[in-house]
């Protein structure tokens, strides 16, 4: 049992963020971990674009992310909650 | 293949010509994605948008995905079609006239962010030993560079090429001084990046408003090559930007 939990925490990779571990343990919702993800995106951008064109940018790139195949395939590498949207496979 | 005329049910109704059983199965098990972008692209642009018409321009991106699939490739069809999906969408607004400035500045945003996706697509797909890690890395890595062609798709105030509409909902002064203060920082960079060819992409699509396939063109090299040399510049812009902050 310890060593199938040890195979299965290497091949889940122990680099993933501590926010993704939250989210899969249940301490973080989906839409959090999608803030938290946008947030560090523009982190960049702080005070190089205005705070409106900032919140324009956060919000379409939430809105993108919320059915993007690149979000539900990480989810399903993780072992995380999906969405409960556009989840079909191939 | 015929879809049913707007309004009634939005499923295959009649099959002609070339397209095979399987061209219709694939459109018909996948426009409940149509319904769902077509909610998310309204919610991204705003006002000025028409969700009938997102409704119609997406059901054709769906037909076109399920013609051109190829289930060959690593791309699920549901990842496939949601990109042709939303790309219709897009393509659909863009024809539109007289939107709100507001509304093609959010539009072009999610021209950007669609673009980077496109691009970034194939490799999460090719790769099945990725880790969670791995492809969480790369998820990060995808949105930076999404939120940074959304950023750059103001600079220039055009879509393919063409000005934004007129309207009531003018640019306000600190915008303009920070687009233009953007602008400048970007041009510098780009004198500085080490190929030429980088520099050219990102003002072709950025500066010009072009698309990706009309930078090729211009470029006179394929969509795949533009693609990864917008990526390459992208990735030592946000670098850069992020000595900046």
């Amino acid at each position: 049992m310890a060593a199938e939990s040890t195979a299965a925490a290497v091949a889940a990779g122990p680099e993933v963020s501590a926010e993704l571990q939250q989210l899969r343990d249940g301490g973080l919702s989906l839409e959090e971990y999608l803030d938290f993800q946008v947030d560090r995106a523009v982190s960049h951008l702080r005070g190089q674009v205005s705070d409106r064109r900032l919140e324009v940018i956060k919000s379409v790139l939430r809105e993108q992310i919320s059915t993007s195949p690149a979000l539900i395939e990480l989810m399903k590498r993780a072992g995380a909650p999906l969405p409960d949207v556009g989840t079909g496979g191939a | 293949m015929d879809l049913e005329p707007s309004g009634g049910e939005p499923k295959v109704v009649a099959s002609r010509g070339a397209d095979g059983p399987e061209v219709l199965a694939r459109f018909n098990a996948e426009l409940d994605l149509v319904d769902l972008i077509a909610r998310q692209v309204t919610k991204s642009v705003g006002r000025g948008v028409e969700f009938d018409d997102l409704l119609s321009a997406g059901r054709e991106g769906l037909l076109d995905a399920a013609r051109r699939f190829d289930p060959a490739k690593a791309i699920p069809f549901r990842a496939y079609a949601n990109l042709r999906i939303r790309g219709a969408m897009i393509d659909g607004v863009r024809r539109m006239s007289a939107l709100p400035r507001r509304a093609y500045e959010r539009l072009a945003a999610l021209a950007a962010a669609q673009r980077v996706e496109e691009g970034a697509m194939e490799p999460v797909f090719a790769n099945a030993a990725m880790t969670a890690g791995e492809a969480e890395a790369a998820f990060t890595d995808q949105l930076a560079l999404a939120a940074t062609a959304c950023a750059l798709s103001n600079v220039a105030q055009l879509v393919d090429g063409q000005a934004y509409a007129a309207g009531d909902d003018a640019e306000t002064p600190e915008d303009q001084l920070q687009r233009a203060e953007l602008l400048a920082r970007v041009e510098q960079v780009l004198k500085e990046l080490p190929q030429v060819r980088e520099a050219t992409v990102i003002r072709l699509i950025y500066f010009e408003g072009l698309s990706m396939e009309a930078a090729g063109r211009e470029m006179q090299l394929d969509k795949s090559w533009v693609s990864r040399l917008h990526a390459r510049a992208m990735d030592r812009l946000i670098k850069r930007m992020n000595k900046l902050v």
